[in-house]
């Protein structure tokens, strides 16, 4: 972890630093929370590369679920969670069809990809 | 006879699909092939045969989305939503497909998400047969920006119907 996080460290405590010394800056805050997640994501990286599951797409997928974690849309509990469970992750997010006689479950689906592509 | 009723949707999405259905990887290739098997079965009548090659085209993209392959699935995404259309707009009834004629004249807009304005627009009149306002009906039904632009669609051809 220490060596994925080297190329930030110096980034990071500057980031800090200056958060801890202006507090109110909103945009401060914002890259400290941005440089946190990036520890999160090194995190991850380190943990897939330990269990030898790291290839670039869980990579991304941990990048996906960061980005969600900075937006709001999960905790990081959460994300990293799912993360864990990596590959199969990847079919869990879109639901399975088995005819077209759910049309507002297709749709949905579709909706979910279509929305979650642009992000990958 | 309105201009409608002299136009063919299948012969329209069979020229779309001929001119979009390029590029793109693995996944595209074979998520069109199963659209193209689906139209020519829905040309062929056969709309219940169709079915099972839009849910098996659904399940390679499904299956086949990766975190390197974007590009690949935006084309594979694109053949099944406009496979699906078909198919919705061939099992539709008249109120629907008449929607349905204007969510296709504006398929540039909704590119990718066809098939789900074309579901909006099915809840669309199920609230409007059931009393709602029109255009409450269409606040409820337009719930994603990709669907911006299908309120005035619905809200147009609910004032049609007065």
């Amino acid at each position: 972890v220490d060596k994925l996080l080297e190329p930030i460290k110096d980034e990071l405590r500057e980031a800090y630093n200056s958060w801890w010394a202006g507090k109110d800056n909103e945009g401060d805050l914002d890259r400290a929370v941005e440089l946190l997640c990036k520890i999160m994501l090194a995190k991850t990286v380190a943990y897939l590369a330990s269990e030898g599951g790291e290839n670039a797409s869980l990579v991304l997928f941990a990048t996906k679920m960061w980005r969600d974690v900075l937006d709001g849309r999960i905790t990081a509990d959460q994300a990293l969670r799912k993360v864990r469970f990596g590959e199969s992750m990847e079919l869990e997010w879109l639901p399975r069809i088995y005819d077209l006689s759910e049309p507002g479950e297709v749709a949905r689906s579709l909706r979910l990809l279509r929305i979650n592509l642009p992000r990958i | 006879m309105s201009a409608n009723q002299k136009r063919s949707l299948l012969r329209e999405a069979k020229q779309v699909m001929d001119a979009s259905f390029v590029g793109g990887g693995e996944v595209a290739s074979k998520v069109r092939e199963h659209v193209r098997r689906a139209y020519a079965k829905i040309a062929n009548g056969q709309l219940g045969d169709a079915s099972p090659e839009l849910v098996e085209a659904y399940e390679l993209l499904r299956s086949g989305v990766r975190y390197d392959n974007v590009v690949d699935i935006f084309k594979a995404l694109h053949a099944l939503d406009l496979g699906l259309f078909i198919h919705a707009f061939a099992t539709a009834d008249d109120e629907l497909r008449a929607i349905g004629w204007a969510i296709w004249d504006e398929r540039n807009k909704f590119w990718g998400a066809l098939y789900d304005a074309m579901n909006a627009a099915r809840e669309f009149l199920s609230l409007v047969r059931t009393g709602v306002r029109p255009d409450v009906a269409a606040r409820e039904v337009v719930t994603t920006e990709d669907l911006e632009g299908l309120d005035e669609i619905l809200q147009a051809y609910a004032g049609t119907q007065k």
